[in-house]
């Protein structure tokens, strides 16, 4: 009998002790978590850095270096043709082919820091960088695209890039996936969120795609919102279109 | 005689610039600058007639130099020069107040164009842009090249195109011929035209002569 109680109660200890146990795993669990998610912040913000830097340096160094060579070249030319302008004649077309050569580079060069980070984001804030962007998917889609702007504050650098990045994301997927004709995009703020709506006519997005954790595109959106403390809605039926909005509280990112 | 300053960080910038105004034996470089500092401290103390400023310069950026100029000089008209051909940096550069928007890349081509139109009271912005969309943002500054003509000038363009000659004109006013000539000479300038004739129809067609 008293051997059964003992028996008994070790039981109820032991079972105590594996709840405990498991609470602390799941404890650990939710913290491991936790700092993945903020590890994954982290690297996206030192990414964006880098690629702020890396754009700055292409964009204002190379294109600003290349553009007063160009200068020289010219003034070269008009050396050229002060002295002995018919001699000079053949080599004066081939000067004024590389000049437009050092053009083209410097073109690229503005193409490849424009999409690491378009400077106009830093420089203007996300407004204006949203109209460029979407100036920019007019041009590129021949696409129909409404924007409606509404009253937005200024926002830190966090804010901002997590804003513009979704909404390029959003756009690029309307262009790659949608086969649509047309887009509507909101950007407003109601209650002290900014709300950002994007919205197509296009073939819409299967059930299974919205959730499926093997599309980047949509969890990095998700992400970005959700490190926020905000939220991102997909509405989509097939044949019928897709609304991509996230609702982000400003909070302390306003400037 | 323009006389300008030059603010860049760059110096290789600055040389550049001042190698392209150097062609035009009217525009003098008086001063060059690296910073907001620089920029405030030149106009204070020298007589310039253009800034020719850089739109992303170290701590304080191009607009708010533009700003602070704006505020404190706003007759001096800046001429900003920029390595962002996005319509949007000229929109906002308008809006703050500059008379010129010229990319360092059209520099070679337009900056002499840019700094005489500016500096006679005029609005100048990169051949790349659609001038009309730019300034078609702000209804109202876009003015005709007349209304930026003082009265005297306006009153001399008035008589020319009515056909007077100089000399009449002279008498008319108690002016000397010679000062005459280089009233004209200027509001010719302001409004783009090269000769009488066509500064007479540019009279007719705006209506000036009633
Ligand atoms: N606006 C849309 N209209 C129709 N289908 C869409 C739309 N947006 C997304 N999809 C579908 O959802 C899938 C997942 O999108 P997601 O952005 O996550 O990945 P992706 O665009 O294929 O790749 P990436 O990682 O380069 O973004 C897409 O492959 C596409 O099939
Ligand atoms: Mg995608």
């Amino acid at each position: 009998m008293k051997a059964e109680k003992k028996t008994k109660e070790n039981l109820i200890n032991e079972i105590t002790e594996l709840r405990k146990r498991i609470s602390e795993l799941e404890e650990d669990d939710r913290e491991k978590f936790r700092q993945l998610r903020m590890f994954a912040a982290h690297l996206q913000s030192v990414q964006e850095e880098e690629r702020t830097r890396i754009a700055r340096e292409i964009h204002d160094e190379l294109s600003q270096t290349l553009t007063m060579l160009q200068i020289d070249l010219a003034d070269f030319v008009s050396e050229l043709n002060k002295k002995d302008p018919k001699t000079h004649a053949p080599f004066i077309g081939k000067v004024a082919a590389i000049s437009k050569a050092i053009g083209d580079i410097i073109e690229v060069g503005h193409r490849i820091a424009r999409e690491m980070r378009p400077s106009i984001l830093d420089d203007l804030g996300f407004m204006a960088a949203a109209e460029w962007q979407i100036n920019e998917f007019r041009k590129k889609t021949g696409m129909k695209c409404e924007f409606n702007k509404g009253h937005i504050i200024a926002f830190n650098k966090e804010f901002t890039t997590a804003l513009f990045r979704i909404l390029q994301e959003a756009l690029s997927n309307v262009a790659r996936h949608a086969g649509a004709t047309e887009v509507i995009v909101d950007i407003y703020m109601k209650d002290g969120s900014v709300i950002l709506k994007v919205e197509d006519n296009g073939k819409g997005i299967e059930e299974r795609k919205i959730s499926d954790g093997h599309s980047l595109g949509l969890l990095g959106m998700r992400e970005r919102v959700t490190l926020l403390s905000g939220e991102l809605s997909i509405y989509s039926k097939p044949g019928e279109g897709t609304a991509v909005i996230a609702y982000i509280p400003v909070g302390r990112h306003a400037l | 005689m323009i006389r300008i300053i030059i603010a860049d960080d760059h110096p290789l910038v600055r040389f550049g610039m001042t190698k392209i105004v150097s062609k035009d034996p009217d525009i003098v470089v008086v001063g060059e600058a690296q910073n907001s500092h620089e920029v405030m401290e030149l106009v204070r103390t020298r007589r310039v007639d253009v800034v020719v400023l850089d739109i992303s310069m170290p701590g304080k950026n191009g607009l708010e130099i533009l700003e602070q100029l704006k505020h404190e000089y706003p007759k001096i008209p800046v001429l900003i020069l920029s390595t962002h051909s996005e319509e949007q940096y000229a929109v906002m550069a308008f809006k703050t107040g500059a008379a010129g928007y010229l990319t360092k890349r059209s520099a070679l081509d337009e900056l002499i164009k840019a700094i005489r139109k500016v500096a006679s009271g005029g609005r100048y912005a990169s051949s790349a842009f659609d001038e009309y969309l730019l300034f078609g943002l702000e209804k109202g500054m876009d003015k005709p090249p007349h209304e930026t003509l003082t009265n005297r000038e306006f009153q001399i363009m008035h008589l020319i195109a009515s056909g007077k000659k100089p000399k009449a004109i002279a008498e008319e006013l108690c002016l000397s011929v010679k000062t005459i000539n280089t009233y004209r000479g200027r509001l010719l300038q302001k409004i783009q035209v090269k000769s009488n004739a066509e500064l007479t129809r540019y009279a007719l067609e705006n209506k000036l002569l009633e």
